[in-house]
């Protein structure tokens, strides 16, 4: 049986990490120095001094700086482009159109321009870059630039799009490069599609006692990472390419580069400084190729692209919008025994990244459960509005929204408490398959500990407290996740760890550092095996193709899980290099000495040693001789048993774990207003082993709001032309601090799984992707009002409030009224 | 506010150091000029390219247009180029002026974030005219009067007349506010704001209410602003009368209000962000909730 050890955090009262954890394939009691403790991030400082730099903040010498037309019309030919008079603006280099470099890139199917080629798809679609001396000239230029359309009938819904007789925006879909996992539908404006059948959904279905179904949707939303999208590029006469660019991925910027273009990788350096956050929405390809066709066409000049807010939220990838369905059978004992679902996603004018998006929501659609007969669809469809890409929680957010909030509804109709449901048809691992039909693996996780620690942290089962006003009502309600990274079978990550003269480590990784936290906790891990001091290891935040160790993404929640056992890879391949230059310097076996603390002793007789400064460089003997030399260590980590998906049915293992969390809220809604506080948050995850509990928490506050804002604010709202019309953070609203929930209960479970760094998994994602199933259940289950549509913003509550439940809404006038009556009659009886 | 802008139109920029020659400015230039005291509404208007005058006065360096007075029995004053926060904080520092001025203290107050109240004016977001200015309802509640200077003299306006539609006031390009003057409440009064901001950064309604001698219907004085459900803030005098007569105070309350709506029913506003149908309920929900409030505080000082 795996070990659990559990954390119980609260805000108020921290605890420290227990020391428990697994080594090898044995269970073994391990002590740690560092491992488990709460060790604020090593950015923190540079981040909240704003001393760290970002691209946003880079200049180089000579350098230009461009900006994008963008497309007045939704869907166009483009006739002409007259941009003479935009060249006269003094300081005007140069004007760019797509024609100039009439390539498609994209990371899975390649559907994107660099720039508009002979027809726009949106609002906002980039079709000229002006680049010129300053910023001032080239935002002159902009306006000087006069295009000509040919106007073609565009399309808004997704619905309609996929309709035969839909305006076509890519009719060269067939032709495009595909990844292999990918299946566009050339000649309609399917990017995507995705299919999982498991059992027989039919007889399933004849089994159920109760089957419930519902259309659920989801708006499309901004990342609103704080850092807008910044790209330096300088293309050398040399044929070396340099790119500075506020990027997750550095290495498949490169990549992915280097295929769509055909330039040789190696001439590709990409280098990422301080970024501030990503969300996905950073990860895969940006404007990188953009730029440096740009620096090429000024003359071999540094050229920068900063985009504003509003060019943010009009012409940079943003989230899809989905409408999703669902249904779901149970028997009479509470078993699922049938679900069947669809996801449209609303992909905007390119697939590029959400086909993957929406083939996860498939492929993922059963959630924690064991579902016997299943049948999920999934699209990613093109539509004449701003192009859309991943954002944390990649499908499961959205497949949660309608999975989640159908089982409370399925167990309402049973007359079953919908927590009983949910444990009677949890995961078993070692025992459950899931919707991919793939056996989970005995060391996953705890399902069940999750589901009862939220129950519990919530007080699931004891009345709601009694809200200050009779207008005001709380309710409780929650939900679980669970989150795997959606990446290729064959995903891969290295580390190198290098030593300084006085014994430091500098690490050098590939892993992006955009708040998650990776890097201190894989200088814990560095610190802790050495048993040296957490300040004398380094991680550069410097991330560049040509001196990082390779990792395929930052994404997914993979960061510490894969580069992390890469770095305990290249962990134990220097220290067998230690080992092998102290063995002949203190003239025993290398089985029989042991690094800790800075230094390399025999095993038994500590006090027999060296420190490891003598030997991380050479060991030298007292005449002279020298032996070993400078230590540097390599590891590496790929996905294992990992497979594509079958085609059909969608039948497979597409996941190197598969984190379990839960989440549960307790709300106060204003029953006249329809405004909803969320007053308390309960966050539960088996991550396997809290390398650093402070992050992990962090994490979890920090994922529980971004998921509350989703739930109950964030929507991108477009015009009649399918322009976004809140375009800036005025109108487009996040979570601020006021909105933040009071009152935490954050749960750390610990089920170690054996090929995790210290048996950890990854937390990033997972801890958003409940929040909006919890809340929209708290709204179900306290006031019996049923909202399947996001954001939950006021005005949508209130109107099922009054809908649905329309005394409940007499009543608080009523009750309001009363209190007016009472008030006013104790002042006037005096 | 957006734009793809990040650089502004060219202008001349002039700091007058008097009334006199700010106001010489502005005639010289007529409608090539603006105004520019916090900059919050102007820059981003100049950043948007929506406006691009020739020259911008600043008037943050006259000092007659800055500072706060009181005077018993006539109100408050309050200088052009005086910063919102510093009219809360000199409130915080006289809490009986607090108290007397309660619901322009909550509109200010919560006027956009901290950042934004140390630039902003009262005077600004008075001229800015878009329906959601937060000062709007606390204004009109109070009778507020904006005075109006030019070389050729001050006049006063109303700040339901002062306010003509969105983006128009009643202000020539000669012309300068010069301050706004807050009349005093009646006594024994107690007032208040509520605003619903529901996933946008502003209010899609908002109510300030003043209430006098609640107890006794001869004297008894109730008035009730309504700003961002409208395009301009109102008052509906009818409605506010309905509180002279005698009898239950809810149905009272339920009478002034169908008034008060019935009149601005066809007014109100519907975009993507809240429904005409929402927002008229939202004033009438808030303005039941304030009033309790109101109740209650009276209670408390007056009771």
């Amino acid at each position: 049986m795996p070990l659990t050890a559990i954390h119980y955090l609260h805000v108020s009262q921290p605890r420290h990490g227990r020391g428990v954890t697994l080594l090898g394939s044995q269970f073994t009691v391990r002590e740690f120095k560092i491992i488990g403790k709460r060790i604020p991030p090593k950015d923190a400082f540079d981040k909240v001094t704003g001393t760290g730099t970002y691209v946003y903040d880079m200049e180089l010498p000579g350098m230009l700086y461009a900006k994008l037309v963008q497309s007045t019309k939704p869907h166009a030919k483009i006739k002409g482009i007259d941009y003479s008079k935009a060249l006269q603006v003094p300081g005007v280099v140069s004007v760019a159109t797509g024609r100039d470099f009439p390539f498609r890139i994209g990371i899975y199917v390649g559907d994107r321009d660099l720039l508009a080629i002979d027809k726009v798809l949106w609002v906002g679609h980039p079709v000229a870059a002006v680049i010129a001396d300053s910023v001032r000239a080239a935002e002159k230029a902009l306006d000087l630039i006069y295009i000509d359309y040919d106007p073609l009938p565009a399309v808004f819904d997704p619905i309609e799009s996929m309709k035969p007789d839909a305006p076509l925006l890519h009719p060269d879909l067939g032709r495009y490069r595909v990844s292999p996992a990918f299946k566009p539908r050339p000649g309609t404006n399917i990017a995507n599609e995705f299919h999982l059948k498991r059992g027989d959904i039919e007889k399933g279905f004849s089994k159920a006692e109760v089957v419930v179904e519902g259309d659920f949707s989801l708006p499309f939303m901004s990342h609103v990472y704080m850092e807008t999208q910044a790209v330096i590029a300088h293309y050398r006469q040399n044929g070396y390419i340099d790119l500075w660019t506020s990027a997750q991925s550095p290495f498949a910027v490169r990549y992915l580069m280097g295929m769509s273009l055909g330039m040789p990788m190696g001439r590709i350096r990409v280098h990422v400084p301080y970024i501030g956050g990503g969300f996905g929405g950073k990860a895969g390809l940006g404007w990188e190729p953009l730029v440096a066709m740009l620096s090429r066409k000024v003359g071999y000049k540094p050229v920068k692209l900063l985009l504003t807010r509003s060019e943010q939220f009009r012409l940079a990838p943003v989230v899809a919008g989905v409408r999703g369905w669902g249904k779901i059978g149970l028997d009479r004992n509470g078993r699922i025994v049938a679900y069947q679902a669809r996801f449209i996603f609303d992909s905007g004018a390119f697939g590029d990244y959400t086909v993957n998006v929406s083939r996860t929501a498939g492929y993922a659609c059963t959630g924690s459960y064991e579902i016997e007969n299943a049948e999920c669809e999934s699209y990613a469809v093109y539509t004449n509005k701003i192009p859309t890409t991943a954002l944390r929680g990649f499908g499961y957010p959205e497949n949660h929204w309608v999975l989640e909030r159908l089982i409370d509804k399925a167990a309402k109709e049973l007359g079953m408490d919908p927590v009983k449901v949910r444990s009677l048809n949890l995961l078993k691992p070692g025992v459950s398959y899931t919707g991919t039909g793939a056996r989970l693996r005995e060391d996953a996780g705890n399902p069940q500990k999750v589901l009862e620690e939220v129950a519990k942290g919530l007080g699931w089962g004891e009345k709601a407290r009694d809200s200050s006003k009779p207008w005001r009502v709380r309710a409780k309600g929650l939900a679980v996740s669970v989150k795997g990274p959606s990446q290729p079978p064959d995903a891969s990550a290295s580390a190198i760890i290098k030593f300084n003269e006085d014994a430091s480590v500098d690490v050098l990784v590939g892993t992006g550092n955009f708040g998650q936290g990776t890097v201190t906790s894989l200088a814990m891990i560095v610190a802790e095996e050495f048993g040296i001091p957490l300040d004398k290891v380094h991680v550069h935040e410097l991330r560049s193709t040509n001196d990082s160790a390779y990792t395929w993404q930052t994404v997914g929640s993979r960061g510490l899980f894969t580069d992390g056992s890469a770095l305990l890879e290249a962990i134990r391949d220097a220290k067998s290099k230690i080992k092998r230059v102290a063995s002949a310097a203190l003239r025993v076996s290398e089985d029989h000495l042991e690094i800790a603390d800075g230094k390399v002793y025999v095993k038994g007789k500590p006090w027999h040693y060296i420190p490891l400064e003598r030997i991380v460089m050479g060991y030298t003997f007292e005449n002279g001789n020298a032996i070993g030399g400078p230590i540097i260590g390599s590891g590496r980590h790929i996905a294992e048993l990992n497979t594509y998906l079958d085609p059909d049915t969608g039948q497979g293992t597409p996941t190197i774990f598969y984190t379990f969390g839960g989440t549960g809220v307790e709300v106060e809604v204003d029953l006249l207003t329809g405004e909803v506080k969320v007053v308390k948050a309960v966050q539960a995850f088996d991550i396997g082993k809290a390398i650093n509990p402070l992050l992990v928490e962090g994490q979890m506050i920090g994922g529980f709001v971004m998921g509350q804002s989703r739930a109950l604010y964030e929507e991108i709202i477009f015009d009649e032309m399918g322009a976004v019309a809140n375009p800036n953070l005025s109108f487009y609203y996040v979570a601020r601090a006021p909105d933040i929930p009071e009152e935490w209960v954050l749960r750390i479970i610990e089920t170690p799984q054996t090929d995790g760094p210290y048996g950890a998994r990854g937390i990033g994602e997972n801890v958003m992707i409940a929040v909006a199933p919890a809340i929209g259940n708290a709204l179900f289950h306290g006031l019996g009002v049923d909202v399947r549509h996001l954001p939950m913003k006021a005005e949508r509550v209130w109107r099922a409030i009054r809908e649905q439940r329309p005394e409940l809404y007499q009543k608080a006038l009523s009750a309001l009224k009363e209190e007016i009556r009472r008030e006013y009659e104790s002042l006037t009886r005096r | 506010m957006s734009s793809p802008y990040t650089t502004l139109p060219e202008f001349t920029y002039y700091k007058p150091k008097t009334l006199e020659e700010a106001l010489e400015l502005l005639e010289k230039y007529g409608e090539e000029a603006k105004v520019l005291a916090g900059g919050v509404g102007l820059i981003n208007f100049m950043l948007e390219k929506l406006m691009s005058p020739k020259y911008v006065v600043d008037i943050k360096g006259i000092e007659e247009l800055r500072g706060i007075g009181y005077e018993e029995g006539k109100g408050l004053s309050i200088g052009a180029a005086t910063r919102i926060s510093e009219i809360t904080r000199w409130l915080d520092g006289n809490p009986e002026l607090k108290r007397k001025y309660q619901a322009l203290y909550e509109a200010l107050s919560r006027i956009a974030d901290m950042q934004i109240r140390n630039r902003a004016t009262l005077a600004g977001n008075v001229c800015e005219a878009l329906p959601y200015m937060d000062s709007y309802s606390p204004l009109a509640v109070y009778d507020a009067e904006v005075v109006i200077a030019s070389r050729s003299g001050e006049r006063r306006a109303l700040i339901t007349e002062f306010v003509q539609g969105p983006g128009m006031i009643d202000l020539q390009p000669e012309e300068l506010v010069v301050r706004i003057d807050v009349p005093e409440p009646p006594r024994r009064s107690v007032s208040g704001f509520s605003k619903i901001v529901p996933a946008i950064e502003y209010s899609i309604a908002s109510v300030s209410m003043l209430a006098a001698n609640i107890e006794d219907p001869a004297t008894r004085e109730v008035r009730i602003a309504v700003s961002a459900a409208t395009p301009v803030p109102v008052r509906v005098r009818e409605a506010e009368d309905v509180f002279k007569s005698q009898g239950d105070i809810v149905e009272l309350l339920d009478k002034a209000l169908d008034k008060l709506i019935g009149e601005i029913e066809y007014d109100i506003l519907e975009d993507p962000y809240a429904s005409a149908e929402y927002r008229k309920e939202m004033i009438r929900v808030q303005a039941y909730q304030l009033f309790l409030r109101l109740l209650r505080e009276y209670r408390a000082n007056w009771g």
